[in-house]
């Protein structure tokens, strides 16, 4: 372990945060303030002695005797209209704040809708430390000017109808403040550590930017665009008049009038040790019709995307505490990774609606996406197993694997979705084309130790592929809907999907392999290619009519709700296999191996008719609750057939299966007003699982002698019955941020399609596909999380768990034996911020196993992780973040347990006016014990692996974020 | 005398009264539109103030809540001397308490439900209409008198109609703007006028308040609850407000007369010919939707006094809706500014949650307005308060110590000065 590079870091941090601290900038950040009591305390740079004063006063329209209820009240400082504290005032129109600045000349503002913005300025005595304001007067507006009227101040925070509305340009942040900062300091937003926002103890659904979705993804809009672009953020429910029980919350961000174009970017290099390096690039444009996005990007260290969004997730700007989510190398991937990935997204908004809350229901929109990857890999691996023969002893084999692997994908997409008033259509398309290269070599060495023999297997695998696959889709809905004007029922519940698929691909190998043991004769030898060319072609179609009864029957008084569906998959695979072995005795000649060399065609045929029945119940007493109740039973028939020809005459195989495959579902939610909301489900549900040519009928491949498999003919589909319990509490209760899942499930597999293997005197493995016992599985998850906010300090906790349990048999050398695994994890996380700045976390995780087949072995592994970081970041400044993990694990195959410590860290600094300069400095795996350690245990194996990972190197990284927004000055 | 022509008036005259007494023997009873009183009412200079300035009794009657009594909230609410009748607001029952609050019968059954509820003041019993289907007549103390079933023919459709009786054997309904089409299934006969006087046994004898035919079909646009006939200042007379006109009328046994004609500001009242703009057709919610500062209705109407109340309610609302006026002095007061104080413990007098269909005030009897306040309303002001040491009425203390905000509504009984 090298010292050097750690002393050399923990000074440099303790360093930079003394400098850091000393040298903040006067960010005058506005902490959280309470809506129906307290004040915002000051800024930093007033001492506490100061904020001592209280005020109150009685908001009053004089002139009509009357006091104004639930009217904003805002303090400010008279000198520079710095906010102090807003509050609304209470049934009686009083108001009162606490820790007011005393000595010092302030304002009140008073304002209510059709009401003239009333002020009035006072200064609290320093010896008193406390004014009564007593009435302050407020007149209503002139109707005539009302159009007219310009506000001088801006109350923070409004009801407008069923809208709660925050108006940004009250809340003062740092200049480079995005939308994520401003939400965390609104009255009622918890945004949690995995990103979910609730705003009281309501879940939001959906974060829009004037009505449409941004980028794909709330984490884009609310870590690029900036705090002073936005005018106001609005917080409401839809659909509650539909259906109360299921309501959802939305936040709408309504951008400045000449702020709604803007671009925004990040160019980035970085460079580091053991030749490391990185570099990232992104660059979007936004206006209220079009969205268009360009990414790439070029590195070494296991940093990949699949997609346009994730990867603009990864180059975002972040304000302030938000800057050290940071997209961190992937250390458990295998191997030395060099990734090559670019990409292009556009959308275009059809939709000339202006109002922005209308506009979210109404889209017509045209999406498009481009995206290409490239990645490179070596990967070398060891791998030791550990196979139980019971009373034939035990199986010991040692591997070692080199790899060097190249794949590439290109992707094109696109879609278009409209919605009408009573219907919506959506198409959609899918091009891809993908090729790889591969060259590995394997050596694996097997003793058995109870008949003493030693077997040696070296393979030499070299391959090269490409496909391309294109699918389309069609989907469309018609709602039923009342027409008051001729009071009826309209159209109908009618829905549909169309998919279609093809795909087309190549594959070529050329495989040396040799087999040596302790008897001479039974050595092998082999250099066979392979030419694999496939086409496939795929249909799906998916309808379904609701409210049958109600379209039927007239004026039907039938609670029961009937609808049915109908999904049909037709799919055709064409596949031609060339396998030539080499002739002995020459140098590139090949003849055909007629054992293996096979052309076949598949075609399947899947057809599920279904009625499902349905009927709810709802009670709801006015300000008390209100609950629903529902029920769904669906009967459910599935045609399957399967029709297999082949050159190979062993794999024609022609089958045709009935089923019924029926399920039930209950659903119970209960909303009890201002205090929680529970929901219940519970669902049992069968399928059925067809086993495919291969498990039935494999082809033995002679050279492969890990694994030979024979045919079953005789092999049945399973059945499998499912149930399933799930339960979700929200608290409502303001200010008590709780929540907590609980998910449980069973399943039965009958028929289970299980292995049959037999381990023959020189160590090979002949494996059979059979139909075991009733497999039983049993598996449960729950969580809790909690936020509590006070003031600036927000403390998060939550607690997960997990244990799952599966019996079923195997049989190993024709002998039945009982398996049955239990797993179980568990993972508690406490995580702390105060106000934006400093954050620090601590936690603990456990995962499981045991493995007991029969009486024949025992295996058992575990892991045991404790990790803690802590983070700082000021804006437009010093940022910094470390995380250490501590690691454990142990496992049957190993004779002590093992223990690792992984421990980041990054530094960096924010400069440049706008904070659009970035230098960064990262150690990564400082303390140098990465390594890429994994147990797998299956039956009466298990086997413990390691791989070349990524280890220990620091890296510097420049970059800059170019960003625009609004009209050019 | 010239005999020909006595004998061509008796003629004329016989043919004038044929045709009279054949036109279904229905007679029309003339509006009397001689003394109207018209108001001019500027709901945004309404006054304000407290409960004291203008209460002289507030009263709170909790209703007991057991199993059986327990209620969601009130769609209806009929007093009489010794009894409070609520009809809830699933409408499936009918609940008796006495006018201490204790519950006495609860009328009605689960699968069944209730359509209209009528209260016949003379004979001291009450009639339920279940599902169109039949009425059932129960006393005062919920015994189930007698059955009759409705049937459309005999009672020509009336059995759709809500009575409110005027005296023992004779009352009226209010039709709407039913359309004529006279081969509809459900055609009524007596199309053509808004008010129907009727028999205790549902057979029309008159009608009134007649509309031109270009006038059919209205769609008439009421928020929630809200009421156009409303119980006026005696037992046989009622107030009902009619559409789109902001005009009351008092309706008493065979007579009609408009008594009030309200005046808003031009930003606030429809424009001329409203309610016979044919271009309007099935239009009219939209056209609110986008005037919505355009008062819809006068509804909700009392008078007890010189003070009327009544409700102006436009799309947009405003705490400005429910108002108080004097005749004599002309003082407009808005219900909503009127702040809580001792002289009713600091409680609730209206909803205080953002609510577009309650009024809460929703009867008047013998001089006072009756209303409900939820008990969670009632709890929420009652921890509001607790540090201020309010001294309660003794039944309200005992509520506030042994119930709590899942009971029944309260009933709020408030009494106006003569002058406010």
């Amino acid at each position: 372990m090298n010292i050097k590079p750690i002393v050399l870091l923990i000074g440099l941090l303790t360093g930079c945060s003394l400098i850091a601290s000393a040298q903040k900038k006067d960010t005058t950040a506005l902490k959280q303030v309470d809506v129906k009591g307290a004040t915002a305390p000051l800024p930093k740079k007033l001492s506490d002695s100061i904020l001592v004063g209280t005020v109150t006063g009685t908001l009053k329209d004089s002139l009509h005797n009357y006091v104004l209820r639930s009217a904003t009240v805002t303090i400010y400082r008279a000198a520079d209209n710095e906010l102090v504290g807003f509050q609304l005032t209470n049934n009686y129109g009083k108001f009162t704040f606490k820790q007011v600045p005393v000595g010092i000349p302030l304002k009140i503002i008073g304002s209510h809708v059709s009401y003239k913005d009333s002020e009035k300025k006072f200064l609290i005595p320093k010896n008193t430390k406390t004014i009564e304001l007593g009435t302050v007067t407020i007149d209503r507006t002139d109707r005539v000017l009302k159009e007219v009227a310009i506000k001088a101040s801006v109350p923070p925070m409004q009801m407008r109808g069923d809208t709660l509305e925050f108006n940004a340009a009250a809340f003062k942040l740092d200049t480079n403040a995005v939308i994520d900062d401003l939400l965390r300091k609104l009255t009622g937003v918890t945004i949690w550590a995995d990103g979910k926002i609730t705003v009281n103890g309501r879940p939001i659904s959906r974060l829009l930017v004037d009505g449409k979705e941004f980028f794909g993804g709330a984490k884009i809009a609310l870590q690029n665009i900036p705090k002073n672009s936005v005018q106001k953020i609005q917080v409401y429910q839809v659909d509650k008049e539909k259906d109360p029980a299921y309501a959802q919350s939305e936040v709408n961000v309504v951008l400045k009038k000449d702020k709604k174009k803007g671009t925004f970017g990040k160019i980035g290099v970085g460079g580091g040790t053991s030749r490391h390096y990185q570099a990232d690039g992104m660059m979007a444009y936004f206006s209220p019709q079009t969205q268009a996005s360009v990414v790439g990007a070029f590195n070494d260290i296991n940093k990949t995307a699949s997609s346009v969004s994730s990867m603009m997730e990864f180059n975002s700007f972040k304000g302030g505490s938000n800057i050290n989510d940071d997209n961190h190398s992937d250390f458990r991937r295998d191997g030395r990774n060099i990734f090559r990935g670019g990409g292009f997204t556009m959308s275009h908004d059809l939709n000339q609606e202006t109002d922005t809350r209308k506009r979210s229901n109404r889209q017509n929109m045209l999406r498009g996406e481009l995206f290409y990857n490239n990645s490179s890999n070596t990967i070398i691996s060891n791998s030791n197993t550990l196979t139980s023969l019971g009373t034939a002893g035990n199986l010991n084999q040692t591997s070692s694997n080199t790899s060097d692997n190249t794949n590439w994908g290109l992707r094109s997409n696109g879609s278009y979705s409209k919605s009408y008033l009573h219907g919506s259509l959506y198409a959609s398309y899918n091009f891809s084309s993908r090729g790889a290269n591969s060259k590995g070599e394997q050596m694996s060495n097997s003793f058995n130790d109870d008949t003493q023999r030693q077997t040696e297997n070296r393979s030499t695998n070299n391959n090269s592929n490409d496909g391309r696959n294109f699918s389309l889709s069609l989907r469309g809905n018609t709602n039923r809907y009342f027409e008051p004007k001729t009071n009826r029922y309209k159209s109908a519940n009618l829905s549909f999907a169309y998919t279609f698929g093809a795909d087309d691909s190549n594959s070529d190998t050329r495989r040396l392999t040799s087999f040596t043991s302790n008897v001479a004769s039974e050595n092998r030898n082999f250099d066979r290619t392979y030419a694999n060319r496939s086409n496939s072609t795929q249909h799906t179609l998916n309808t379904n009519l609701g409210q049958l009864l109600d379209l039927l029957i007239h004026r039907n008084r039938i609670r029961w709700d009937i609808s049915v569906g109908n999904t049909l998959n037709v799919s055709n695979r064409a596949e031609r296999n060339d396998v030539n072995d080499l002739i002995t005795g020459t140098v590139g000649q090949y003849q055909p191996n007629t054992g293996l060399t096979n052309n076949s065609t598949l075609t399947t045929v899947n057809e599920r008719p279904s009625i499902t029945f349905s009927r709810s119940f709802s009670k709801s007493f006015e300000n008390r609750f209100y609950k629903s109740l529902s029920f769904y039973i669906n009967a459910q028939a599935e045609a399957f057939s399967q029709r297999n020809t082949a050159l190979q005459s062993v794999q024609n195989i022609q089958r045709s299966y009935f089923n019924f495959v029926p399920s039930a579902t209950v659903r119970h939610s209960n909303d009890q007003y201002g205090n929680y909301r529970a929901e219940y489900s519970l669902n049992y549900s069968t399928s059925v699982n067809y086993p495919s040519i291969f498990q039935i009928a494999p082809l033995a491949d002679n050279s492969d002698l890990n694994s030979i498999p024979l045919v079953n003919l005789k092999l049945k589909p399973t059945y499998r019955h499912g149930l399933n319990f799930s339960y979700d509490y929200n608290s409502q209760v303001p200010k008590n941020d709780f929540n907590a899942e609980l998910r449980l499930s069973a399943a039965q597999i009958e028929r289970n399609i299980t292995d049959s293997v037999f381990y023959d005197a020189l160590n090979r493995t002949v494996r059979k596909y059979v139909n075991g016992k009733t497999n039983r599985n049993f598996r449960y998850e729950g969580n809790l999380n909690r936020t509590i906010k006070i003031k600036n300090h927000q403390f998060e906790g939550s607690f997960e768990s997990g244990a799952g349990y599966d019996l079923f048999n195997s049989f190993v050398n024709g002998q039945d034996y009982d398996t049955r695994q239990a797993s179980w994890n568990t993972a508690a996380r406490v995580i702390y911020y105060l106000s934006s700045t400093w954050s620090g976390g601590v936690g603990e995780y456990y995962s499981g196993n045991k493995t007991f087949q029969g009486d024949l072995s025992q295996l058992t592994s575990y892991t045991w992780t404790t990790n803690f970081g802590f983070a700082f970041a000021f804006p437009g400044s010093f940022f910094c973040n470390t995380k250490v993990n501590f690691n454990n694990t142990k496992s049957s195959a190993q004779a002590d347990n093992i223990y690792y410590t992984i421990w980041n860290a990054d530094f960096g600094y924010r400069f440049f006016k706008n904070a659009s300069g970035e230098i960064k400095l990262s150690a990564l795996d400082i303390l140098h014990q990465n390594r890429g350690l994994q147990n797998y245990v299956s039956n009466n194996t298990i086997t413990q692996r390691t791989s070349n990972v990524l280890t220990q190197y620091f890296m510097l990284t420049f970059a800059y974020y170019p960003r625009g927004f609004g009209p050019r000055k | 005398m010239n005999l020909k022509l006595f004998l061509q008036t008796v003629f004329a005259t016989c043919l004038v009264s044929f045709f009279c007494v054949s036109a279904n023997g229905q007679k029309i009873v003339p509006v009397d539109v001689s003394r109207v009183d018209t108001l001019r009412i500027d709901p945004s200079n309404s006054m304000g103030g407290t409960v004291s300035d203008f209460f002289t009794e507030v009263e709170y009657i909790p209703l007991e809540t057991t199993k059986e009594s327990l209620f969601g909230s009130i769609s209806k609410l009929e007093i009489t001397d010794d009894r409070y009748l609520v009809w809830e607001s699933s409408r499936r029952y009918i609940l008796i308490f006495d006018k201490k609050g204790k519950f006495l019968k609860k009328i009605g059954s689960a699968g069944v439900g209730i359509v209209h509820f009528s209260l016949n003041r003379w004979t001291k019993q009450f009639i339920v209409n279940e599902q169109y289907a039949r009425y059932k007549y129960y006393d005062l103390d919920g015994n189930l008198l007698k059955t009759v079933p409705a049937t459309a023919e005999k009672d020509k459709n009336t059995s759709f109609m809500q009575m409110h009786f005027l005296s023992a054997d004779k009352g009226f309904a209010d039709n709407y703007y039913q359309a004529s089409d006279t081969t509809d299934k459900y055609y009524k006969t007596f199309n053509g006028s808004l008010i129907t006087f009727m028999g205790e046994d549902h057979k029309v004898y008159s009608k009134s308040l007649q509309f031109p035919k270009n006038q059919t079909g209205l769609e008439t646009i009421y928020f929630g609850n809200f009421q156009n006939i409303t119980r006026g200042d005696a037992d046989s007379v009622y107030y009902y407000s009619k559409a789109f006109e902001y005009s009351i009328y008092s309706i008493s046994p065979d007579r009609v007369k408009q008594s009030y004609q309200m005046m808003f500001p031009l930003v606030n009242s429809l424009p001329q010919g409203f309610t016979s703009d044919t271009t309007l057709r099935n239009k009219r919610w939209e056209w609110f939707d986008k005037n919505r500062e355009v008062i819809t209705n006068v509804t909700d109407f009392y008078r007890i006094g010189n003070n009327l109340m009544f409700t102006a309610a436009a799309f947009s609302r405003t705490d400005e809706d429910v108002l108080f006026y004097n005749l004599k002095s002309g003082s407009l007061v808005a219900f909503k500014h009127i702040g809580r104080d001792e002289s009713n413990s600091f409680l609730p007098i209206y909803y205080s949650r953002y609510n577009y269909s309650n009024t809460t005030i929703s009867n008047c009897y013998r001089g006072s307005l009756y209303g409900s306040i939820s008990s969670l309303d009632m709890f929420n002001a009652f921890e509001e308060h607790k540090d201020r040491k309010i001294t309660y009425p003794p039944h309200l203390a005992d509520y506030f110590k042994n119930r709590d905000r899942k009971d029944n509504p309260v009933i709020l009984r408030l009494k106006l000065k003569e002058n406010i």
